[in-house]
């Protein structure tokens, strides 16, 4: 017998004397039980449940996708905007309800005007079939000069209320500006 | 005609645990479970890690029983290849975040090797583990659980010859590991 025959058969007696007593736990059997089991009246009208509550999430989220505009991505232009000739705004945080001690009411939001999504330089291309997510955000108009948008900025360290198209794969397809405010305003008010 | 008993009997256990049979199920686990420790065992040296990779085979396989069909070899291969795959998953679930201390003691216990007085059972341990995964995981089967080539090659799905001509390979590297005079060779960079 060589040397490794002998090593071997040592380890295989290590193995069978570390196996552990061959009974299933209570955690597998209660799984079995949860899973395979007879007498479970429950299981089946939960099954019911359950696809029903994913079906109506389904249908809800199909007609929230039907009605939502879709934007084509050909069609997003790409214009030079003077971000100077946009109406600074100072960016302060929305007033909680607690701090101001009674209820917030709800206002009627004027709709916003619709400002043309700009693409993004060298960024593929929404397919027909893809989604985007559309997210708002406030971000630095030197980052979006370095995505290479062609703006036009006095204020390098101003910051930009801006949409954000977002792609299925994370990235920003196209960018629309909302409001800009100057570095000074957004250091006072953070 | 024993082995067709068995096989048979095997096969209505699998059907009465699919129809929901405890008792069934238990027959299973009795079976087979001490196979599929030892291979986790011997795959990844850490008995906490195989009793983790065992219950997950067991907890899979009452999800997937219908998974396993009988035509094309045995449960026992079939649960080896799915502990093989709960392994690859566990693995490179590690792979993606290792802390910081232990990346730095894995690299040094890996410059160090074994300790030069430990038994020839405790220095091939440290070889199968240092042995690339398909060769580690044919010494496992065929010399440390005594399978056959062809039952190694249903768990592995691979073909007889890929078994035989890795297990050849790996011996050799073993062997040349149990013999501290022999220049020793590197183990990760073996290619089939």
């Amino acid at each position: 017998m060589t040397k490794l025959e002998q090593a071997m058969r040592q380890l295989q007696a290590e193995a069978r004397a570390m196996t552990p007593p061959s009974e299933p736990n209570a955690a597998l059997l209660a799984e079995f039980a949860g899973v395979r089991g007879p007498g479970n009246p429950w299981k089946a009208q939960w099954l019911a449940v359950a696809a029903v509550v994913i079906a109506t999430i389904a249908v809800s989220v199909f007609r929230t996708r039907a009605h939502a505009p879709v934007i084509p991505p050909a069609a997003v232009p790409a214009p030079v905007v003077q971000v100077a000739a946009m109406q600074p705004t100072a960016m302060q945080p929305a007033p909680s309800p607690v701090a101001s001690g009674r209820k917030a009411r709800r206002k009627p939001v004027p709709p916003e005007p619709e400002a043309p999504f700009m693409q993004i330089p060298y960024t593929a291309p929404l397919a027909p079939w893809e989604h985007a997510e559309v997210v708002r955000a406030d971000i630095p108009l030197s980052a979006l000069i370095a995505a290479g948008l062609p703006l036009e900025v006095s204020d390098p360290g101003a910051r930009a209320r801006a949409d954000l198209m977002i792609g299925p794969d994370g990235r920003t397809r196209a960018v629309r500006l909302i409001s800009v405010s100057d570095s000074t305003s957004y250091r006072t008010n953070p | 005609m024993s082995w067709l008993t068995d096989r048979n009997g095997s096969r209505r256990l699998l059907e009465s645990f699919r129809n929901g049979d405890r008792e069934a199920f238990t027959g299973i686990y009795r079976e087979h479970h001490p196979s599929v420790f030892r291979f986790a065992l011997h795959m990844t040296a850490d008995p906490v890690k195989a009793g983790e990779v065992a219950q997950d085979v067991f907890v899979w396989l009452i999800h997937h029983a219908g998974d396993f069909d009988p035509a094309r070899g045995e449960l026992g291969a079939f649960l080896t290849g799915v502990t093989r795959k709960m392994l690859q998953r566990r693995r490179s679930d590690e792979q993606r975040w290792v802390p910081f201390d232990d990346a730095l003691l894995d690299g040094r216990q890996r410059a160090q090797g074994p300790e030069p007085d430990t038994s020839d059972a405790d220095r091939l341990r440290a070889a199968i583990i240092a042995l690339p995964e398909r060769y580690r995981e044919v010494v496992v089967l065929c010399d440390l659980e005594g399978k056959s080539y062809d039952e190694a090659a249903v768990a592995l799905d691979c073909a007889v010859g890929t078994v035989r001509s890795r297990l050849h390979r790996a011996r050799s590297l073993l062997t040349r590991k149990l013999q501290p005079d022999l220049p020793q060779p590197d183990l990760q960079s073996c290619e089939v």
